[in-house]
């Protein structure tokens, strides 16, 4: 009785097997072929510019305090004009895991996934992005966001200046 | 500067003070009615009588409404714009106000007879509507006596320059 | 209430409220529910002393919904701006905003804004931020007696700061930064540097004057960014001066001497101390041991001067001095012996009833002294000042009665009286004068271990370098971290120095050698008192990297060691000389009598020696 359940699976197995060679394949012939992928897919790390074409980065240490690989890391300066930005940026592509965190982490939407995928390297250290390399020339996937009209420290705008903003208080004005 | 024979009055005043920093108000309306405001240099002669420093009498000047840091009228009419007068019509006395006068609150007539200036409670609750020009205090407010009101004051003022 | 609670092991969310300057009830965030006792119902508890038979509960939801709403409120008017906000990281608003549950802001309406102005190069003001808790206010005005820093107009205008822009006067106008609990104040040598998980930090001791006040230097990237004060009930309280706040140039200096050389050659470490050797050996073949004198410091840490005097034993070296100057050395030592019983510390001058400043300049030669002395005024106490007051004194934030003499103090009526005895400009009858007085003492030294080095100095019975020197019989110094002067009498033949600092003899010595400054290594410091403090080591030695050239990244090589960061603690370098001269290898430099403080707890009170 034995014998005859064995010869009954293995059947049962070949036929399942069989039964694929008459089915469209669901795998793809990489990299003949390339698969578009979603919007939302989280590969290489890209900075992205506000829609006045500056810098989005403030070099807070968001993404770098929240980054459980350990791959980012920043200096941050000032300019004349008081606007905060990275001296220079690193990511350790090597290390990195794609997890998004720091781009959900990021409070001025400076760092964002791609969904370029296909940055292998037997090179390391060419795996180590600098500022220049990560930079980009546009706002990504958020359009219309510029921190500074938000932030209200008078940096694009006038002290006072932003929407949400009453205009400085004159500390010695007659109205009380 | 103030002349000597005031700068002497209010050194002996603060003298009489048990601590200078008492006498503070009084100095500061004395120079504000040499002045007509407190002006920077009144702050920091005032500073000198007070033995404080600057910044200590500016506390104080930013903080009493009265003490004036910004230029004003002959007259400053303090509307108040408390619950009780507010409930009595303050609101349109405002109105009235910056209508016939032709100013905002805080703002200064051209001749330079009237600055308009809204305020807190003046204690004056029964009789609302109430203003304060100089030390007068004027209370059941109506536009008809605000005219009169403005009018006095005007006369008052013309006396005083011939 | 917030002490008891915090006795307990309750944490009451506030802001207004500071252990140093006392309750002013005007943040209302401390909100209690009192169930029992003489209140009841919603209070601050920053505002009602704690009771016998008080039931209170901090997670009532009323209380809690009434913390939620202040915080709420709180907000209203703050900039949402954290993200290049120096505080953001180690804000308190943050972590309460956090804690109350508010992310959104419900009211619609319009937020109020404010100039900013200029203090100074070192405090960065952002108005904007304030949250009107009136700390600094209260910090600046009542504690430190600054009086060119206040706070202006009423209601929603309120302003905290100077008349106009200009540099904030007060030596101590630095604490606004940590007594602000949130951005208003941020320091400005640091702004935009790094956040507070980033930084490298350790509890140390501020090396700027010798009242040894405890700090927390704050590093990133080998590079000291700022200090912040650590709290000591026993030395400095909660605050720091500015003096030590943002003294941090020194140890940041690229000037700072980081390799070994031999007349100016840059070598190994095994090479410049083998040369040492040698050269040691040609001298005292052709003067004798006698030639050699050995230079301690009293900025050096207590292992290096102690493993000093082994070195010496070990060389049997003519000269052991620990000080420069004759009068500096002879006073310092004095006052090391003379204090003993009578030593007062900072906590006991802030108590004391009668205070005598006797031939010192107090903001130059201790700033935290005077804001002690400034506490004990306020408190009633009676302050005098002995012999000349120039000028500049007249800026100590307390009133003072000047008398010519010390004798003519009242001190007989008190019950705490304090004399506080410059050493700089004294000489040794004035120390004696101020030992033999019928009151406590407190000296003032200019370096941050001039007590120990006094007390090494009278065990060894050691001469001041400069007398020696002039003697002529010295043909070898070996100075450690000293200042001594760079012109040496034509004699000296063999001149090695180790220093962290650059200075003039260190450019001439024939052999150099680069040792750590106090923040790259453990040590003890033993302030004017005699109070002996741990400082832990903060950041590693090495080139800092100073990436702000937006083209420069730091370098894309790794190695061990950072680029001239091969510099070794100074006691280390006495130890491996000790073995070389053919001494005992030394595995712990505190020893013998010192041993006590080998376990010395770094964010302890530290252990009052003698």
């Amino acid at each position: 009785m034995s014998l005859f359940k064995d010869i009954k699976a293995l059947l049962l197995g070949f036929w399942t097997t069989g039964k694929h060679i008459f089915l469209r394949p669901l795998t793809i012939e990489y990299p003949e072929q390339k698969r578009t992928p979603f919007p939302r897919y989280r590969a290489r790390i890209v900075l992205t510019r506000d829609p006045d074409g500056g810098e989005r980065c403030v070099a807070c240490y968001l993404c770098s305090a929240v980054c459980p690989a350990g791959c980012i890391s920043m200096q941050a300066a000032g300019q004349a004009d008081g606007r905060r930005y990275a001296a220079w940026f690193r990511i350790n592509f090597s290390r990195c895991i794609f997890c998004g965190f720091c781009a959900e982490a990021c409070p001025t939407m400076a760092i964002q996934m791609t969904p370029d995928y296909e940055i292998c390297n037997r090179k390391i250290m060419e795996l180590v992005y600098e500022k220049e390399e990560l930079l980009i020339d546009g706002c990504g996937k958020e359009p219309e966001y510029n921190f500074y009209r938000h932030s209200g420290i008078g940096i694009v705008n006038p002290r006072g200046g932003n929407v949400d903003e009453e205009p400085p208080v004159d500390v010695r004005r007659l109205v009380p | 500067m103030i002349p000597k024979q005031l700068r002497e009055e209010l050194l002996d005043h603060v003298a009489s003070a048990v601590t200078p920093r008492e006498a503070a108000v009084e100095v500061m309306r004395a120079l504000q009615a040499f002045y007509g405001w407190l002006t920077d240099e009144a702050v920091d002669e005032a500073a000198e009588i007070l033995s404080l420093s600057p910044l200590q009498v500016e506390e104080l000047a930013t903080f009493y409404e009265m003490i004036y840091r910004r230029p004003v009228g002959k007259r400053v009419i303090h509307l108040c714009d408390s619950i009780s007068c507010w409930s009595a019509g303050a609101e349109s006395m405002m109105a009235y106000l910056r209508k016939s006068l032709g100013i905002d609150e805080g703002g200064t007539t051209e001749n330079g007879i009237f600055t308009l200036v809204p305020c807190a409670c003046l204690g004056n609750c029964g009789e609302g509507p109430t203003m304060l020009i100089g030390e007068t205090l004027y209370g059941s407010l109506t536009p008809e006596r605000l005219d009169q009101i403005l009018e006095e004051e005007r006369e008052g003022v013309r006396c005083l320059d011939n | 209430m917030i002490e008891a609670a915090r006795k307990a092991g309750i944490v009451i969310p506030h802001f207004c409220y500071h252990p140093a300057l006392g309750s002013a009830g005007a943040c209302r965030l401390c909100a209690m529910k009192f169930l029992e006792g003489p209140v009841k119902g919603i209070q601050m508890s920053c505002m009602i002393p704690a009771q016998d038979g008080m039931v209170v509960s901090t997670t009532d939801s009323e209380a809690v919904q009434m913390r939620s709403l202040v915080i709420e409120w709180v907000m209203l008017n703050h900039p949402h701006d954290c993200p290049v906000c120096d505080e953001g990281g180690e804000c308190q608003l943050q972590d309460y905003t956090v804690a109350g549950g508010h992310a959104i802001r419900r009211y619609k309406g319009k937020k109020r804004t404010h100039n900013n102005q200029y203090l100074g190069e070192n405090i960065r003001h952002e108005m904007n931020r304030c949250i009107h808790c009136y700390r600094c206010v209260r910090f600046y005005q009542d504690f430190a007696g600054g009086d060119d820093f206040g706070v202006m107009g009423r209601a929603n205008l309120i302003y905290f700061g100077r008349k106009d822009s200009g540099v904030l006067e007060s030596p101590f106008s630095g604490n606004l930064v940590d007594i602000c609990p949130t951005g208003v104040f941020t320091d400005k040598p640091a702004r935009f540097r790094a956040r507070y998980w980033d930084y490298d930090m350790a509890p140390s001791v501020c090396p700027h004057c010798s009242l040894g006040c405890n700090t927390v230097p704050m590093a990133r990237y080998r590079e000291l960014l700022k200090t912040t004060a650590r709290f000591n009930d026993k030395v400095n309280g909660w605050f720091i001066c500015d003096k030590g706040r943002f003294g941090n140039d020194r140890v940041n200096s690229p000037e700072r001497p980081r390799y070994p050389l031999i007349d100016g050659e840059r070598v190994g470490w095994d090479e410049a101390l083998e040369a040492l050797v040698r050269r040691v050996g040609e001298v005292t073949r052709q003067y004798g041991t006698e030639s050699i004198a050995l230079v301690g410091s009293p900025r050096m840490s207590l292992e290096g001067n102690l493993l000093l005097g082994q070195l010496a034993a070990c060389v049997k070296a003519g000269l052991l001095s620990y000080f420069i100057g004759a009068a500096e050395g002879e006073a310092s030592m004095a006052a090391s012996l003379l204090v003993g019983e009578k030593s007062r510390s900072m906590a006991e001058v802030r108590e004391a009833d009668c205070i005598a400043l006797f031939n010192c300049d107090l903001l130059e030669e201790g700033p935290m002294m005077a804001l002690a002395v400034r506490q004990a005024w306020r408190n009633g106490a009676k302050i005098f000042l002995v012999g000349v007051s120039s000028p500049e004194l007249k800026k100590l934030p307390f009133e003072f009665s000047a008398v010519d003499l010390i004798d003519e103090v009242p001190f007989a009526g008190c019950k705490s009286p304090v004399i506080i005895c410059g050493t700089a400009s004294a000489d040794i009858s004035a120390v004696r004068k101020a030992a033999g007085a019928p009151a406590g003492v407190t000296f003032l030294f200019n370096a941050p271990n001039s007590f120990a080095a006094a007390m090494l100095a009278v065990e060894s019975q050691s001469p001041a370098v400069s007398e020696a020197l002039a003697g002529g019989k010295i043909k070898a110094v070996i100075a450690f971290e000293a200042d001594i002067p760079a012109d040496l009498p034509v004699g000296v033949e063999l001149l090695a120095v180790a220093d962290w600092m650059p200075t003039d003899v260190g450019r001439k010595a024939g052999i150099f050698l680069p040792v750590t400054s106090h923040l790259e290594m453990d040590g003890t410091f033993i302030n004017n008192e005699g109070r002996a403090q741990r400082f832990k080591k903060v950041m590693n030695p090495g080139l800092p990297i100073k990436g702000l050239d937006p083209l420069l990244h730091p370098p894309r090589v790794h190695g061990k060691t950072p680029q001239g960061g091969d510099v070794r603690p100074s006691w280390q370098v006495i130890a491996s000389l000790i073995e070389r001269f053919g001494g005992e290898r030394v595995a712990e430099p505190l020893d013998g009598k010192w041993a006590a403080l080998r376990n010395l707890d770094p964010e302890g009170e530290g252990t009052r020696i003698s």
